[in-house]
């Protein structure tokens, strides 16, 4: 896949009109005006458009409610408001003098489902969608065409946040293997349903790819999603609390860790506090933890004071990452002085602390390309 | 292994290098090493703490990264322009992706050095990236002697006004912009006194570049550059914040006054 290709496909009303769905070649769809309408509540107007069906047999006047993604309830309100516009044009219509037009209520979407579809033909609405479907039952028509085109759909996940990030910690821990979606739902704990659409949005965006549909995914790019992960510029942690620490060497972090495991204080180190000897790129960066807890045993033993300069942060991580399933803590690396996230993780911790952090994520990133196995080649 | 530690690895090998180049041509350490070795040479800590006069302190990093600025060799030694390549592979170094990046691994500390030459023009035997107003860095660089282990080490970095050029064209050059420029920048001032910096200025050519494009960018608490130092703090509160904006832009200020009673 191209670069070209991850660009996501423009969806909404704006581009529905900017580019009209491909219909069969003997129905032309033609945009004659739009219609903004005052409402109660959110945005205060709804808009709705006019178009033009021109078929072998007859020629009617579409009025169109837009609205995606689509639920059966927006069809029974958009069944009420273009009622209501229709009554309103057809009383113009009578004061003007003009011919009687036949206007047909029209629920058009990105991708209009087939219960929706369903629902918009048992309340007599047309249907339209930028797959190509054209349904209308109305009057002197009967159009029934359900369209095949591929739309890619708006995805609401943020793949970078809460649980959709534990399925993108497994990923880029298993470079080179073909997983399944079950698989992965079973190693983050989150639903087969949810992982799917988080892996699919990751293939659509060309991390990801399978041979087929049925095939497992594997990771394709995973040096361009781990720096689409820094630069979405999300934060793991929620909380950040910085202090001065006397003593960042190794023996006292691991005095830290072994208080705050007596004190069943769960804790993982990131940051400088991370770091494998030979990952250092740059100095004066601040060593840090998320601890799980109270972090006294931490401050205790530490002898960390509010006082600048920080130069170790304690984190509190968002509860979706606080998890051995796809969370900080599925994927440590065990260091002389205790266990530390994984080096994807480091890299985005690195990213968002500030100074001279982003070089040292920049370094990270490149040790995590060279750590990627070769592609997979085709038989 | 402390962060002193791992930059004296890096001198130590960096002293080593320079010695093989011998005579070949002039080397300058350019870039954010530079404060670095200022400190080292005048027996502190590498990492500056930048201290403002309310009381906060910023740590002021580095790369663990040498960037080196190679001079044009004599017409009558150009045949040996040639070695250059050949003098690092001996000394242990092989060339990176970044063809402009040599890179050595010394024990658990992986030595990375980037090559500059003075102008674009300039034909090298490898791969080296153009230094705006490289030749006159060259010229105007002076020798900072200091001991490293058991090795007396002579670096030679860039004049004070070179400094804050160089410092100055990156914030508009670099692609993606850094905030370590403009940080660099305040550091560097915070250390060698606004005093001492405004008087060298005040003394160089390019005295109204230096002093328009530091207005530019430290004149008020919301100008780039005091945004960019604000990146390196983000973990004080957001009164200790504007404790430091106002900080950055009293020293900038203290600076064009130097300058100007100076020149």
């Amino acid at each position: 896949m191209t670069k070209k290709d991850r660009q996501p496909q423009a969806l909404g009303r704006q581009a529905f009109w900017a580019q009209p769905p491909a219909l069969p070649e003997d129905l032309r769809l033609t945009q004659l005006e739009t219609i903004v309408a005052p409402r109660r509540g959110r945005g205060g107007e709804a808009v709705f458009d006019l178009a033009r069906l021109q078929t072998p047999s007859a020629s009617v006047v579409l009025v169109i409610s837009f609205r995606s993604p689509a639920s059966a309830q927006d069809v029974l309100t958009a069944k009420r408001q273009l009622t209501t516009i229709i009554e309103d044009l057809r009383l113009r219509a009578a004061g003007s003098g003009r011919g009687a037009t036949t206007y047909v209520p029209t629920f058009a979407s990105d991708v209009v489902p087939k219960s929706i579809l369903e629902a918009c033909v048992r309340e007599g609405l047309a249907v339209l969608d930028r797959r190509g479907t054209i349904i209308a039952h109305q009057g002197p028509l009967f159009v029934h065409v359900e369209g095949r085109a591929t739309v890619d759909r708006p995805s609401r996940i943020r793949i970078f946040s809460g649980r959709a990030c534990r399925v993108v910690r497994f990923v880029l821990a298993h470079p080179g293997v073909r997983l399944k979606p079950q698989e992965v739902a079973s190693g983050t704990q989150t639903s087969y349903a949810f992982t799917h659409g988080v892996l699919t949005k990751l293939e659509r965006n060309g991390y990801l790819n399978r041979p087929s549909p049925r095939a497992g995914f594997r990771l394709r790019d995973g040096t361009a999603l781990l720096r689409a992960w820094i630069d979405s510029g999300e934060r793991t942690a929620v909380q950040v609390t910085p202090y001065f620490a006397p003593n960042t060497r190794p023996e006292a972090l691991a005095r830290a860790v072994a208080s705050a495991r007596e004190h069943g204080v769960g804790s993982i180190f990131t940051l400088a506090s991370a770091l494998e000897p030979g990952q250092v790129f740059a100095s004066g960066l601040p060593h840090g933890a998320y601890v799980a807890g109270d972090t006294t045993p931490f401050e205790e033993t530490l002898q960390l004071q509010r006082v600048t300069p920080h130069n170790f942060w304690i984190l509190r991580a968002d509860p979706a990452s606080e998890s051995t399933a796809g969370g900080l803590y599925a994927f440590k690396r065990t260091l002389p002085h205790g266990d530390a996230v994984a080096l994807p993780q480091l890299a985005v911790d690195f990213a968002i602390s500030g100074g001279r952090g982003k070089e040292q994520a920049d370094h990270l990133l490149s040790l995590f390309a060279k750590s990627l196995p070769p592609p997979e080649l085709d038989e | 292994m402390t962060d002193r530690e791992r930059f004296e690895v890096v001198l130590n090998e960096l002293g080593f290098l320079l010695d093989r180049i011998g005579d070949l041509c002039e080397v300058v350490l350019i870039g954010g090493q530079v404060l670095a070795v200022e400190q080292l040479a005048a027996g502190e800590d590498p990492v500056l703490k930048v201290e403002t006069d309310t009381g906060q302190t910023v740590e002021r990093g580095y790369s663990f990264e040498p960037d080196l600025l190679i001079e044009h060799p004599d017409p009558d030694e150009s045949p040996r322009w040639d070695e250059f390549p050949h003098i690092l592979r001996e000394a242990g170094y092989h060339r990176t992706q970044r063809t402009y990046r040599w890179e050595k691994e010394v024990g658990e500390v992986q030595v990375l050095i980037d090559l500059f030459k003075p102008h674009p023009g300039l034909q090298t035997a490898t791969e080296m990236t153009a230094l705006p107003r490289g030749e006159t860095v060259l010229a105007r660089a002076k020798t900072v002697r200091l001991q490293v282990g058991h090795r007396a080490l002579a670096v030679k970095t860039p004049s004070s006004v070179d400094f804050i050029l160089m410092k100055l064209d990156a914030t508009k050059i670099r692609r993606p912009p850094d905030s370590k420029d403009a940080f660099d920048l305040y550091a560097y001032v915070r250390r060698r006194t606004a005093t001492a910096v405004g008087r060298s200025l005040g003394a160089a050519p390019e005295r109204d570049e230096c002093l328009d494009r530091l207005l530019e960018l430290f004149g008020t608490g919301h100008s780039p550059g005091v945004l960019d130092v604000l990146k390196y703090a983000p973990t004080l509160g957001p009164i200790e914040q504007e404790l430091l904006a106002k900080d950055v832009v009293t020293v900038f200020r203290d600076v064009r006054a130097a300058t100007s009673s100076a020149s």
